[in-house]
C-alpha cells in the first residue's frame, strides 16, 4: 500500500505547479505499484491488512483489502492514469489559470476513490467518501460558470446520499456497537435499506439518477469519462458490500430487480431521445448500471433457489459488466471529448461525415458503440451473454417465484438491448456518417495523435477482452471462489468463452475470404447520392436525430414527459415557424426543480431578517432577550 | 456438413418459389425459379458505384453482416438435426450475430447521408425492438418445457415431444410467433413489400437503395438466408420427431407457398402502425409462458 499511496500523494506537488506531464507519470507509477498490490490480493492469499489508532471517539481503523475491493481497485489502478493521460492532452487546449486547483483535485478525487476501497472503518469511510464528492465536485466545475449550477446539483444529491449513509451507519452502530465494517453483516432491514439507498445515489439508479445527465455534458471530457466509468462504480461497490454481508429474502430480490429493470428503461427511453452526445452517454451509464444490477440480481435468485448455475452466471456476468462498462464507457466518453475538441459542439444534429475528418477517431468510436450495444466481437457482448444464460437457467427452479422475476429480467435485458443499440446505431449514424450539418462540421479535422492515445488504448483493450473473452473471465474467477459460488459451472463458462472466441475466429476467416474476392474481382466507381433525381440535395435532407426513432418514438413517448413550443405562423404570408421539441428527465424537471424551490422560497423568508438596517438588529436582539426573559423567570 | 451445402445452394432458390406462386395465384407466368440465382451470379461479376459520401463502412458490413448470418445459420437445424456448432446457449449467441448483421447493415445504409436510407433503417431497427424479446421468450418458453440447452436440441422436431395434447396448441402458437417473425425479418407483405417500387413505402429495400453489383448480390443473398433460417426453426417446430427427412423440406416449399399465398390475398398494413403488429410475436410468446406457468402451477 505504502509505496504506490505515497507517490500519488507525491503527485500533487506537480500538480501545484502546473506541471500536469509530471502529475501523469507520477501517478502511472503509483498506479503501478498499487495495480501489483491488488492483483497479489486477487490471486494469491496474500492479505494487506493494517491497523491505524485514531484518537478515542473513532478508535482503532482497519485499513484492508478483501478480493471485492481489490477487483475494483484494479479497475481503478488500470482506468484512472488512463484518464489522467487523456486529461493532460486535453488540458493543453484549456490554458486557464484553474489549471492548478483543477489537477490538484483531480488528484485528491483519484486518492480518494483508491481509499474508499481499503477502508473498512464507517466514520473514516464516509469521511473519504465526502472528500471524493467535493473533489469530484471541483472537477466538474473546472472554472466555468456555467457548470455551476450541475455541479451544485451533483454535490448536493451526494449530499443527500451521505445523509441516508451516515443514518444506516449510525444504525448499524446503535446496533453492533462496532463502527468497523465487521458490523454490516447480518443487518435489520431499515439500517440495510438506508445505506442502499445512500449508495445507490452515488451507483445512478433511477429515482436517484438526475444527477448523472446534469453533470456529466458541463464537465470535461476526461473528468465525465472517469466518473462515468470508475467513481460511481464506487456506489456499486457500496452496494455489492453490503449484499456479501447480508442475506435477502425473495421479495426484497425480487423488488431490487424491478428498481433495476425500472432505471435501464427510464435510461434507455432518454438514451433514444438525447441529443447532446455527452448526455446521452450519461444515460447509457445508467443503463449499464442497471444491467449490472440486473446481472447481481439473477445471482442472488440463483443462490436463494439453490440454483448453483444461475447464481455463478450471474455474479460472473456482473462482475464482466462492471469491468467491461469501465473500459468501454471512458473510451466512449475520450473519444466523445476529442469529437467536441474537433468540432466545438455537443449537438448530435450538428455533426456529420466526421468519419471522413477524423478517421481514427470514426473507427475507435465505432469499436465503442460495438461494445456497448453488446454486438459480438466487443466485450460487452460476453457479459450480457452470461447474464442472458443466468437468466434462462431458472427454469429448473422449483418455484415460480424464482421463475417470474427471471422471466421479467430476461425479456426486459433483451429490450433494452436492442434498444440500445438502436439509440447508439443512431448516433454513430448522425455524428460520422452521411453529408455534414453544419459549417462546424464541415472544418473539423483529426487532432492530434497524443489525444487519441488513451482511446486507442481502450480500444485495443475492448477487442482483447472482446475476442479473448477468457482472460477477462480469469480475471473474476478469485471473486468468484470469495462468493463460495460452485467453481465447477465457472470451468464449464471458460470453456464456452474458448468456444465463442472460436467462433468468432470462423467469422473473421469467413468476412477475410470474402473480403479477397471482393478485392481481386470489384471495380468502384463513385457518384451522387440516389435522391430520386432530385437535384437539389442538401445536407438538411438527412434524416435527423428526431426523425430517426419516429416509429419507436410512438411506443416511447407515452413513457417521457415532453416540453414543446410551438411559433405558428399566423399571417397568410410566408412566416417563420419553430417547433420545438424537448425529453428533459421528469424526476429532474417535476420532482427535483419544484422541492428545491420550495425550499430556497422557504429560506428566503429567513434572508428577510438579514436586511442591513441596525434599529432592526437591535429590535430582533430586543426581542430575544424578552423571550429569554420571559423563559427564565417562567421556570422559576 | 450438408446442412452447410443446403445452405449455400438453396436460399435463393426458395425465394424464388415466392413470386412464381404469387404470378400463378394471378394467372400469369411469372419469371422462372431460377432467375434469382441467375440474377446473384450477374450481380457478382458488375463493378460498384458508390455515394460520394460512403466510407469503408458501406464497402465492408455486407460481407460481414454476410460472414455473421452464415456462421449463425450453422448452428441451426435445417436438412439433418445434427448442426456443425452446437452448445449450451448458444441461440444467444445466433439472435446476436443476426442482430450484429443488421446493425452493420444499418450503418451501411446510413453511410450515404440520404433521406430515404434513414427512413428504411429506422423503420427497420424499430421492429428488432419488439423481435428480439420476442426470441427470446419464445426461446424460454420451449426451454421451460423441454429442458433443453442449445439451438439444435430446441427446435429439431420435438415440438410435440416436449407438449402434451392440450399443451400442444402452445407449441402450435409459438410456430405461429415465429411465422410472423419470419414476415417482419425478412420483410414480406403485410409489413413491407419486396416489390415495391416507391421508395417512400419500402423498409428493407430502401436500406440497400444505394447498393449496387457485388455487393448487392451478396445483400440479396445474406437476405434470404436470413428468411431460409427462421422458415427452418418453424418447420422444425411444428415437425414431429418421428417423420422421415422430406417431410422437412415437404413442410419448407408449404411455408414458402404459404408466404406467397398470405402475399397475394392481403395488402400492405399501415406504415405508421406496423409497429403495433410487430408486437404480435412478443404478445404470443408471453401468452404462451403464461399457459405453461398456469400448468406448472398445476392447473391441468
Amino acid at each position: 500500500m505504502s509505496i504506490g499511496i505515497i507517490v500519488l500523494f507525491i503527485a500533487l506537488i506537480p500538480a501545484l505547479w502546473k506541471r500536469s506531464g509530471y502529475f501523469v507519470i507520477l501517478w502511472l507509477l503509483g498506479s503501478a505499484f498499487l495495480a501489483y498490490e491488488y492483483m497479489e490480493v486477487m490471486f494469491s492469499r496474500a492479505i494487506q491488512d493494517y491497523i491505524l489508532t485514531m484518537p478515542m471517539p473513532i478508535g482503532d481503523v482497519s485499513i484492508a483489502l478483501n478480493k471485492l475491493s481489490a477487483f475494483f481497485g484494479v479497475m481503478f489502478s488500470l482506468g484512472l492514469p488512463l484518464g489522467m493521460l487523456y486529461g493532460h492532452y486535453y488540458l493543453k487546449e484549456h490554458q486557464s489559470p484553474a489549471l492548478r486547483s483543477h489537477l490538484f483535485w483531480l488528484g485528491i478525487m483519484g486518492l480518494s476513490m483508491h481509499g474508499v476501497l481499503w477502508i473498512r472503518h464507517s466514520v473514516v469511510f464516509l469521511m473519504v467518501w465526502e472528500l471524493m464528492s467535493l473533489s469530484s465536485f471541483f472537477c466538474i466545475l473546472f472554472s466555468k460558470r456555467e457548470n455551476m449550477e450541475a455541479g451544485l446539483n451533483y454535490l448536493i444529491t451526494m449530499q443527500i446520499g451521505a445523509a441516508f449513509l451516515l443514518a444506516g451507519f449510525g444504525l448499524v452502530y446503535l446496533q453492533s456497537g462496532t463502527f468497523d465494517f465487521s458490523g454490516f453483516e447480518q443487518m435489520k432491514p431499515l439500517p440495510m435499506y438506508l445505506i442502499l439507498i445512500g449508495f445507490a445515489f452515488k451507483a445512478g439508479i433511477f429515482p436517484v439518477a438526475s444527477w448523472l445527465p446534469q453533470a456529466h455534458p458541463v464537465a470535461p471530457s476526461h473528468v465525465s469519462g472517469i466518473m462515468s466509468s470508475m467513481l460511481i462504480k464506487t456506489g456499486f461497490y457500496g452496494i455489492l458490500l453490503v449484499l456479501s454481508l447480508n442475506r435477502l429474502s425473495l421479495s426484497e430480490i425480487a423488488a431490487l430487480s424491478f428498481v433495476f429493470t425500472i432505471s435501464a428503461f427510464w435510461a434507455v427511453s432518454h438514451l433514444l431521445n438525447e441529443r447532446n452526445l455527452k448526455r446521452a452517454l450519461a444515460y447509457s451509464s445508467v443503463e449499464n448500471i442497471a444491467i449490472t444490477g440486473m446481472g447481481i440480481c439473477a445471482g442472488l435468485l440463483g443462490m436463494h433457489a439453490h440454483l448453483p448455475a444461475m447464481a455463478v452466471f450471474g455474479f460472473t456476468g456482473a462482475f464482466l459488466h462492471i469491468f467491461f462498462h469501465s473500459i468501454f464507457k471512458a473510451q466512449l466518453f475520450y473519444g466523445s471529448g476529442n469529437i467536441l475538441q474537433a468540432t466545438g459542439t455537443l449537438d448530435i444534429d450538428e455533426m456529420g461525415a466526421l468519419a471522413k475528418r477524423m478517421p481514427y477517431t470514426a473507427a475507435m468510436f465505432l469499436i465503442g458503440i460495438f461494445a456497448i450495444s453488446a454486438l459480438p466481437f466487443s466485450n460487452g457482448f460476453f457479459s450480457e451473454f452470461t447474464i442472458y444464460r443466468s437468466a434462462i437457467e431458472a427454469f429448473d427452479a422449483a418455484s415460480v417465484a424464482h421463475i417470474l422475476p427471471s422471466l421479467m429480467l430476461l425479456g426486459a435485458l433483451a429490450f433494452i438491448g436492442a434498444l440500445a443499440m438502436i439509440a447508439f446505431i443512431r448516433i454513430y449514424a448522425l455524428v460520422f456518417q452521411g453529408a455534414p450539418r453544419s459549417t462546424k462540421a464541415e472544418q473539423a479535422s483529426e487532432l492530434k495523435p497524443g489525444n487519441r492515445l488513451s482511446v486507442l488504448f481502450l480500444s485495443l483493450a475492448i477487442l482483447i477482452t472482446g475476442i479473448v473473452p477468457g482472460i477477462a473471465l480469469r480475471f473474476v474467477k478469485p471473486l468468484l471462489r470469495w462468493f463460495d459460488l460452485d467453481m465447477q459451472i465457472f470451468a464449464g463458462l471458460q470453456q464456452q468463452a474458448l468456444q465463442i472466441s472460436s467462433i468468432y475466429l470462423i467469422v473473421i476467416a469467413l468476412f477475410a475470404l470474402f473480403y479477397v474476392i471482393r478485392k481481386l474481382c470489384v471495380r468502384e466507381k463513385t457518384g451522387a447520392t440516389w435522391a430520386c433525381a432530385y437535384p437539389r440535395v442538401s445536407p438538411k435532407m438527412q434524416s435527423s436525430s428526431i426523425t430517426y426513432i419516429q416509429p419507436l418514438a410512438y411506443f416511447l413517448k407515452p413513457f417521457m414527459y415532453k416540453k414543446s413550443t410551438h411559433v405558428m405562423a399566423e399571417h397568410p404570408f410566408p412566416q417563420k415557424v419553430e417547433y420545438l421539441e424537448d425529453h428533459p428527465d421528469a424526476i429532474w424537471t417535476l420532482v427535483v426543480r419544484p422541492v428545491s424551490r420550495i425550499i430556497s422560497k422557504f429560506l428566503l423568508f429567513f434572508a428577510r431578517i438579514h436586511n442591513g438596517k441596525t434599529n432592526s438588529y437591535i429590535a430582533w436582539a430586543l426581542g430575544f432577550l424578552v423571550i429569554l426573559l420571559v423563559w427564565v423567570v417562567g421556570f422559576r | 456438413m450438408i446442412n452447410a451445402i443446403f445452405i449455400i445452394v438453396f436460399p435463393l432458390l426458395f425465394v424464388g418459389l415466392i413470386p412464381k406462386v404469387k404470378a400463378i395465384m394471378v394467372g400469369r407466368k411469372g419469371k422462372p425459379v431460377l432467375q434469382n440465382l441467375r440474377d446473384f451470379f450477374k450481380l457478382l461479376r458488375k463493378s460498384e458505384i458508390y455515394s460520394d459520401q460512403a466510407t469503408p463502412i458501406s464497402r465492408y458490413a455486407p460481407l460481414l453482416a454476410l460472414s455473421a448470418t452464415f456462421v449463425a445459420a450453422l448452428f441451426i437445424p435445417f436438412v439433418s438435426d445434427k448442426t456443425l456448432f452446437s452448445f449450451h446457449g448458444d441461440y444467444i449467441l445466433i439472435i446476436y450475430l443476426l442482430s450484429l448483421a443488421k446493425g452493420v447493415m444499418a450503418l451501411a445504409a446510413m453511410d450515404s447521408g440520404s433521406s430515404f436510407q434513414g427512413m428504411g433503417t429506422s423503420r427497420e431497427l424499430s421492429f428488432t425492438a419488439f423481435l428480439e424479446p420476442a426470441f427470446f421468450l419464445i426461446v424460454a418458453a420451449i426451454i421451460f418445457s423441454s429442458g433443453a440447452g442449445s439451438c439444435s436440441e430446441i427446435f429439431a422436431r420435438q415440438c410435440f415431444g416436449y407438449f402434451d395434447v392440450w399443451n400442444s396448441f402452445a407449441g402450435l402458437a409459438l410456430a405461429i410467433a415465429l411465422f410472423i417473425m419470419l414476415l417482419v425479418e425478412s420483410s414480406r407483405v403485410p409489413f413491407d413489400d419486396p416489390a415495391t417500387h416507391l421508395e417512400l413505402t419500402m423498409i428493407h429495400e430502401v436500406m440497400i437503395l444505394d447498393f449496387s453489383g457485388f455487393n448487392l448480390g451478396i445483400i440479396h443473398y445474406t437476405a434470404a438466408l436470413k428468411m431460409f433460417i427462421y422458415a427452418s426453426l418453424v418447420s422444425h417446430l411444428i415437425l414431429p420427431s418421428t417423420v422421415a427427412f422430406w417431410w422437412y423440406l415437404v413442410l419448407m416449399i408449404a411455408i414458402y407457398i404459404s408466404i406467397a399465398v398470405l402475399e397475394s390475398l392481403m395488402a400492405r398494413f399501415r406504415m405508421n402502425r406496423n409497429l403495433e403488429l410487430v408486437l404480435l410475436p412478443l404478445c404470443i410468446a408471453l401468452l404462451t409462458l403464461a399457459v405453461l406457468m398456469a400448468k406448472f402451477l398445476g392447473a391441468w
